[in-house]
C-alpha cells in the first residue's frame, strides 16, 4: 500500500470503484459451474440406487466442483470489490487485488503526466457508460473507468492545479 | 446411514467428504483473515488522505452471506451423503 509515500498537503479528490460490468464474466462462469455441479448431484441420486460407484463418483465431483467455484467465486469477488481509483490532488492511484496472488499499484503522478484522454469505445462501453482513461499518449492507461469523461476531468482540474 | 459403516471404503469416503469440508471451512477462515488484512490496508490509506468516510466496506454485507452460504452448503452436502437419498 503507497500509504508511506504521502506527500504534505495530500489530499483525496475523489474515490471510485471500477465499473461493474467486471463482474459479469466471473457471474456467468460461476452460474454455469454451480449448474455443473447440481447436475452432477443430480445424477448421483438418480444412479444411488442401481450403481453405487457411479453415484459416488459423480457425488465427490458435484462436491468438488461446488466448494471449489463457491470459494473462488466469493474469493474473486471479496478482490474485485477492493479495486479501486483514487484520486487526490497530486496523483492517481489504481489498486487491483487479488487477494494473497496479487496486488497492483499503479500510481501516476501529476508531476509527470500532463494529459489525459478519456475514451469510450464500442456500443458496450457508451450505453453502459464506461471507459479508459489514457494518460500522456498511451504511457499509462486504466480501464473501466465509470464515467471516464467526469474522472478526467477531475483529474484535469488536480494537474492544472500542481 | 448403516451402509456409510458397512465397509472401510465407505468409511474412507465418509473421512474423505469430512475432510474436504474441514478444508472449505478453514479456506472461509483464512479468507476472512485475508480479506480483514487488505480491507484495513485500504482503510489506513484513505484515513491518511483524510476521508475514511468516503469508502464502505463491502465486507459488511458480503462476509455474512459468504459465510452463511459456507456453512448451508457443508450442512447440505454432509447430510446429502449420510442419508443418500434414492431418486429412481
Amino acid at each position: 500500500m503507497p500509504s508511506s509515500s504521502l506527500e504534505h498537503g495530500e489530499q483525496l479528490e475523489q474515490l471510485c470503484d471500477e465499473h461493474w460490468i467486471k463482474y459479469v464474466g466471473t457471474v456467468i462462469l460461476a452460474t454455469l459451474l454451480f449448474g455443473i455441479s447440481l447436475l452432477l448431484f443430480l445424477l448421483a441420486g438418480l444412479s444411488a440406487h442401481h450403481y453405487m460407484w457411479l453415484s459416488h463418483l459423480t457425488f465427490f465431483a458435484g462436491l468438488t466442483l461446488l466448494l471449489f467455484t463457491h470459494h473462488w467465486f466469493f474469493m474473486s469477488l471479496l478482490s474485485e470489490l477492493l479495486d479501486s481509483i483514487i484520486i487526490t490532488n497530486r496523483r492517481l492511484m489504481r489498486i487491483h487485488f487479488r487477494l494473497i496472488f496479487q496486488e497492483d499499484i499503479l500510481e501516476i503522478s501529476f508531476d509527470r503526466m500532463k494529459t489525459v484522454d478519456a475514451q469510450k469505445h464500442g456500443l458496450l462501453q457508451n450505453l453502459l457508460h464506461y471507459g479508459t482513461l489514457v494518460f500522456e499518449s498511451k504511457l499509462a492507461t486504466i480501464t473501466l473507468v465509470p464515467h471516464p469523461n467526469r474522472v478526467a476531468h477531475v483529474i484535469q482540474k488536480a494537474m492544472l492545479s500542481r | 446411514m448403516d451402509s456409510l459403516l458397512s465397509s472401510p471404503g465407505m468409511l474412507a469416503a465418509l473421512a474423505l467428504v469430512l475432510l474436504m469440508q474441514a478444508a472449505s471451512l478453514l479456506l472461509l477462515l483464512v479468507n476472512r483473515q485475508l480479506f480483514r488484512a487488505q480491507s484495513g490496508r485500504y482503510k489506513k490509506l484513505l484515513a491518511d488522505l483524510g476521508d475514511v468516510t468516503a469508502w464502505k466496506n463491502p465486507g459488511r454485507i458480503l462476509f455474512p452471506v459468504y459465510f452463511l452460504l459456507t456453512v448451508s452448503i457443508t450442512i447440505a452436502t454432509t447430510t446429502l451423503f449420510v442419508w443418500q437419498p434414492h431418486i429412481l
